[in-house]
């Protein structure tokens, strides 16, 4: 593999160390466990968020990782979700499963009618007109007061109940009921998006990253394929929308806003963007260091700021990403020829 | 091999950094911790100092004077970054992880209307600092309690000092979210009411954190008024008032800023103050000239070198009105507090203030100024000050707090 050999990062580690099966059989039973090792109606809310934010760290390295698309607009599908799940479950009809299909549907279309324009953009391009169109959807949700409250937001935004009705149904009221949920909803998702990014169509992604010009000559549509990653990662981003929507409570427009998107932007920076679950590892750092920073004074973001200048200059793979390199290096043989570099 | 070991040495480092920083603190046995949110940054970072400096005295002065029933009183101040979502974040951390005794702001109107929702399902007594009017009523509860004045109060004394004085045509100018609509409602429909024949041709609605007005003042200008009304709040407001200096909107009409008469922006805008136009203030640290308001006031400059501003005041007011309901409930328990609370009267530095049972609102007298030069300060302060009772500036009764009892 030629092609692959001037590659810094394959992403073939993710067959390695953390994201091996027995490291994803232990993070699942962490994350199962960790409403009683934190024993707290706090950690267990934080950890809530930590899935959110994963799932919407990971569906953006679809395209920054994946595609190497870097979009500055996806906190976009974060609003877009949460809107349309509010809007349907306030307005409409109080459904859970309901409002997360309209969550991810809407974002579908969203990132479908964006992606027409968007994917024929490269570089600098294409990151300047998915913040343009995210700016405007933010602009649209502040002035259109009437639907989307304005700068209020949108309160009173319900759990509603999960179940087969007449049998049985379950309340997610409870810190704990609710985190499962989550839990449930975002390793599903998970699991389909590892599905999506290892299938002969993860590859291509991949290869389009590397080299979009060979991809094209070897006669595949480049801009089609660029266009599916981009809704993936959209409905991926709508459904982390609709979670979030339901968790808060409460939305407002901020989550639209451009410094939305840095921060995801930066979780799968931190993570590390050419591992799959690094983003994810990302999101729970980000929100972790905030939490911690937060008791002690109000500058949380120079602290995050801080270790990403540290990253970036000693582990520009991420954390996660420095770790899986770290255990495929050490491992005799390695894989992919992995050892032969650096 | 180097290269490796250096790189490890930073993961190392960094790894034990965010474990020192998560190591916990632990409190003494025998406290009531009272959680605030304070706009420490942001837009409204401008009083966002003030409000914990007024938060730390109040705690000090009840801690100095042996505590409530035997119990210390702990501020846990943090910052709401004059932002719903992480205002909702920190209020839960406060109470879920923190187990605050109550908990007090924000001040942006958005967010207090957030957070009381929380606070509410989390049960736990809140002292929002917004003055929109809605938190008494549409989304009041049992735990939901305001000592400062209400948008309510303050701006419909403005409408009485604007009646009073026969300006006939308006325009007016407020952000456009809960606590700006609220303030230009209030003051709006209290003229209306008193003046059927006020007219007001335009109504400017710039986002929260604008930074240039001039298209919202050529407007205005255009539709030449005899008076403005100006509902923009911290920041945003200093802002207005240099942009319509500079368009001689000082010398063409009246002025009316409802928040205009705070200390802090005040001294911000030093000479380029609006003289001899109208403001208000929550609280004047120049008026009432009360022994309760020179204790104050001499106290704040000797423990923070400055004045206190109306935020400073209104926390400070606050804290020991919930220490007074403690005293009143006879036990340190939350929901017996909230019992007590109705009815509880302190002697603040801006005057008495009475907990209404019916609204769960601060009553209290609403002060409006005119904006001068004084000789005794070397910034500009209010004079000629105008004090509207609660009674002219509020709802009566029966109309207000029908969600309270929730």
């Amino acid at each position: 593999m030629e092609g692959s050999s001037s590659n810094k990062f394959s992403l073939r580690r993710l067959t390695g160390s953390v994201t091996s099966r027995f490291g994803v059989t232990a993070l699942l039973a962490l994350a199962v466990l960790a409403p009683f090792l934190v024993q707290n109606d706090y950690y267990i809310q934080l950890c809530t968020e930590i899935l959110i934010a994963s799932l919407l760290a990971i569906s953006l390295n679809f395209l920054i990782g994946y595609t190497g698309l870097v979009s500055l607009g996806h906190a976009v599908y974060l609003g877009v979700g949460a809107y349309a799940f509010a809007l349907l479950t306030k307005n409409v009809y109080p459904s859970m499963w309901a409002g997360l299909i309209a969550a991810g549907a809407s974002c579908a279309i969203l990132a479908w009618f964006m992606g027409v324009f968007c994917v024929r953009l490269a570089g600098l391009y294409f990151a300047m007109l998915t913040l343009a169109f995210s700016q405007v959807v933010y602009t649209v949700a502040y002035y259109w007061r009437d639907v989307t409250g304005g700068d209020d937001g949108m309160l009173g935004i319900p759990k509603p109940e999960i179940g087969i009705p007449g049998a049985f149904s379950i309340s997610l009221e409870s810190f704990t009921n609710f985190y499962y949920f989550v839990l449930f909803i975002v390793a599903a998702l998970i699991f389909l998006a590892w599905k999506i990014a290892n299938s002969p169509f993860g590859r291509v992604l991949q290869a389009i990253r590397e080299n979009p010009e060979r991809v094209e000559f070897i006669g595949l549509p480049v801009h089609r394929y660029k266009l599916y990653a981009f809704i993936i990662a959209g409905t991926l981003g709508g459904f982390a929308g609709g979670l979030y929507s339901t968790f808060q409570g409460y939305i407002s427009p901020d989550l639209l806003y451009w410094t939305q998107s840095g921060e995801i932007v930066l979780m799968t920076i931190l993570g590390g963007m050419y591992s799959f679950l690094g983003p994810a590892f990302g999101a729970g750092m980000l929100l972790f260091i905030r939490d911690t920073v937060l008791n002690f004074m109000e500058y949380w973001r120079i602290v995050v700021g801080g270790i990403l200048v540290l990253l970036v200059l000693f582990l520009p793979g991420g954390i996660l990403g420095f770790f899986e390199g770290w255990a495929s290096r050490s491992s005799i043989g390695g894989n992919d020829g992995d050892d032969a570099r650096s | 091999m180097s290269a490796f070991r250096k790189k490890a040495f930073f993961a190392g480092a960094i790894i034990l950094a965010i474990g020192l920083l998560s190591v916990s603190t632990s409190f003494a046995a025998k406290t009531i911790k009272i959680g605030v949110l304070s706009p420490l940054t942001g837009l409204y970072s401008i009083v966002g100092k003030r409000t914990s400096q007024g938060i730390n005295m109040a705690v000090k002065e009840i801690n100095d004077s042996g505590g409530v029933l035997g119990h210390k009183f702990e501020a846990l101040i943090r910052d709401s970054e004059t932002n719903p979502a992480s205002s909702v974040r920190t209020a839960r951390r406060l109470i879920l992880r923190d187990k605050v005794f109550a908990l007090l702001g924000p001040l942006h109107g958005g967010a207090a209307i957030a957070v009381l929702q929380e606070s509410k399902k989390l049960k736990t007594m809140n002292f929002p600092w917004a003055a929109t009017e809605e938190i008494n009523t549409k989304f009041c509860s049992r735990y939901t309690w305001r000592v400062g004045s209400s948008a309510q109060q303050t701006s419909r004394a403005g409408a009485v000092i604007a009646h009073r004085l026969g300006l006939k045509k308006w325009a007016t100018i407020s952000s456009d979210f809960s606590y700006g609509r609220s303030v230009v409602r209030q003051f709006w429909n209290y003229l209306k009411e008193r003046d059927p024949g006020a007219q007001r041709p335009y109504a400017a609605w710039p986002k929260l954190g604008e930074n240039d007005y001039s298209a919202y003042i050529n407007k205005m200008q255009k539709a030449k008024p005899d008076a403005i009304y100006v509902g923009l709040f911290g920041a945003d407001l200093i802002k207005f008032m240099k942009q319509a200096r500079s368009f001689g909107m000082y010398e063409k009409v009246k002025i009316f800023t409802d928040f205009g008469g705070n200390h802090v922006v005040l001294k911000a805008l030093g000479d380029q103050a609006p003289f001899g136009h109208w403001a208000s203030s929550r609280y004047l640290h120049n008026y009432p000239v009360s022994a309760a308001n020179k204790r104050f006031v001499d106290n704040f400059r000797k423990a923070y070198n400055v004045y206190p501003d109306m935020t400073a005041g209104e926390a400070y007011s606050t804290v020991h009105v919930i220490a007074e309901s403690i005293r009143r409930a006879g036990v340190v328990d939350k929901e017996k507090a909230i019992d007590a609370m109705g009815g509880v009267a302190f002697n603040s530095p801006e005057g008495w203030i009475i907990m209404r049972p019916s609204d769960h609102q601060g009553w209290q007298s609403s002060f409006w100024g005119v904006i001068s030069k004084s000789k005794k300060y070397p910034f500009p302060v209010l004079s000629n000050i105008q004090v509207i009772s609660p009674v002219e500036g509020s709802h009566p009764d029966e109309n207000t707090g029908q969600g309270c009892r929730k």
